[in-house]
């Protein structure tokens, strides 16, 4: 078992098997050996390792993606989400993006595809309006910018 | 601060590549993946961050497009994806001056930022199968090594079709999508045309040829 300790202090006991889904611990324990020491995450809060744990325990067993791709060499990249992947992303913003934050952190790569996947599906036939409301951010263009804005879509009318 | 403000520029720019999809297939005029043009525009029109993210990121444009037909203009962004100097790109309103600047400012770059390196597909839009000629002629042997896809659009075809001969210049062992779209007149391609384009094109998986009759 393996010992992970949340940012707010909750301890947490994993079977090795289920938590090497992450590159960061499996390295971790790679480099360091047994140990009764356990390993703190200190950018992961409780509530959102139960949900990662949730998915590494789905996939438990499932062979572990290539370490050495480039994700930048990706060729197509389809919007497709497994059922139970969709069910699994199926929370409110906040948590939808500690997810995220927290694979990026714990370099489970699938988990991180099915998050980024799962937010520009959300984006997928919305405005540029419809997206800030979406999620929250500030138009901080000035209006010269606003006026290059209108005629980049007027150009892309055109296509 | 919005949620996804906490995400770092690289999960983003994740976010942005599967939203965005650059390697979808190439977008053809009244196709719903036409949309793919759009969506690196969109990213880039949300705020800030998004637009330096988006337009730093070159494979989220991996397109060429342009028109001699019905478009006169090109977004500053086409260009400034490219990383050449604004006021002399602003200057440019057609294809051809495009093109030539293009090609004189890669110059002054080291290979791996060479514009022509970037470019996976190409989709040309033109009045005249003259026109389309004149300007693949431009294009060296060398030139856009990674050209995957190329689609031409000839709105007016008229005068004599040689498909294997019109588009030569961008036949090459790389391409896997060659889309051909004739819009007012029948064109009568020849089998030496088929023969040219096969031969030059081992890797070719899609073909579209719209508007052209085959001779039985």
């Amino acid at each position: 078992m393996v010992l992970l300790l949340t940012s707010d202090n909750e301890m947490f006991s994993v079977a090795e098997d289920v938590i090497k889904r992450s590159a960061y611990i499996k390295n971790m324990l790679e480099d360091v050996g047994e140990s009764d020491l356990p390993i703190p995450l200190p950018n992961v809060e409780s509530n959102v390792l139960v949900k990662i744990l949730e998915y590494c325990e789905h996939y438990r067993g499932e062979p572990l993606p290539a370490s050495d791709v480039d994700p930048a060499e990706i060729g197509d990249r389809s919007l497709d989400i497994a059922d139970w992947d969709q069910k699994y992303m199926a929370v409110d913003q906040e948590m939808l993006f500690e997810i995220i934050l927290a694979a990026n952190y714990l370099d489970i790569k699938s988990l991180l595809d099915v998050g980024c996947k799962t937010v520009a599906k959300m984006m997928k036939g919305k405005s540029s309006e419809e997206i800030r409301t979406l999620f929250n951010i500030a138009n901080d263009f000035t209006p010269e910018e606003e006026a290059q804005i209108r005629k980049e879509n007027a150009w892309a009318e055109c296509r | 601060m919005s949620s996804i403000a906490k995400l770092p520029l690289e999960v983003l720019l994740e976010i942005f590549r599967f939203y965005v999809n650059p390697r979808a297939g190439l977008a053809r005029p009244n196709d719903p993946r036409t949309d793919r043009v759009k969506r690196p525009l969109l990213v880039s029109q949300i705020c800030h961050k998004w637009r330096e993210l988006a337009t730093g990121s070159p494979a989220l444009w991996p397109d060429i497009r342009f028109a001699t037909h019905g478009d006169d203009g090109l977004s500053p962004l086409f260009f400034q994806r490219f990383r050449t100097t604004p006021t002399s790109l602003e200057e440019a309103r057609t294809f051809v001056r495009l093109l030539e600047e293009a090609f004189e400012s890669s110059k002054q770059f080291a290979e791996e930022q060479w514009l022509p390196n970037r470019i996976r597909s190409l989709y040309l839009v033109t009045k005249k199968i003259s026109e389309a000629q004149t300007i693949l002629s431009w294009f060296q042997p060398h030139a856009l090594p990674a050209l995957e896809a190329f689609s031409v659009q000839i709105v007016y075809p008229g005068g004599a079709f040689d498909m294997g001969g019109t588009y030569q210049p961008l036949l090459r062992e790389t391409l896997t999508t060659l889309e051909i779209h004739l819009e007012s007149q029948i064109a009568h391609p020849s089998v030496e045309g088929f023969r040219n384009i096969f031969s030059a094109c081992p890797h070719l998986e899609i073909l579209v040829l719209h508007v052209l009759y085959l001779d039985p």
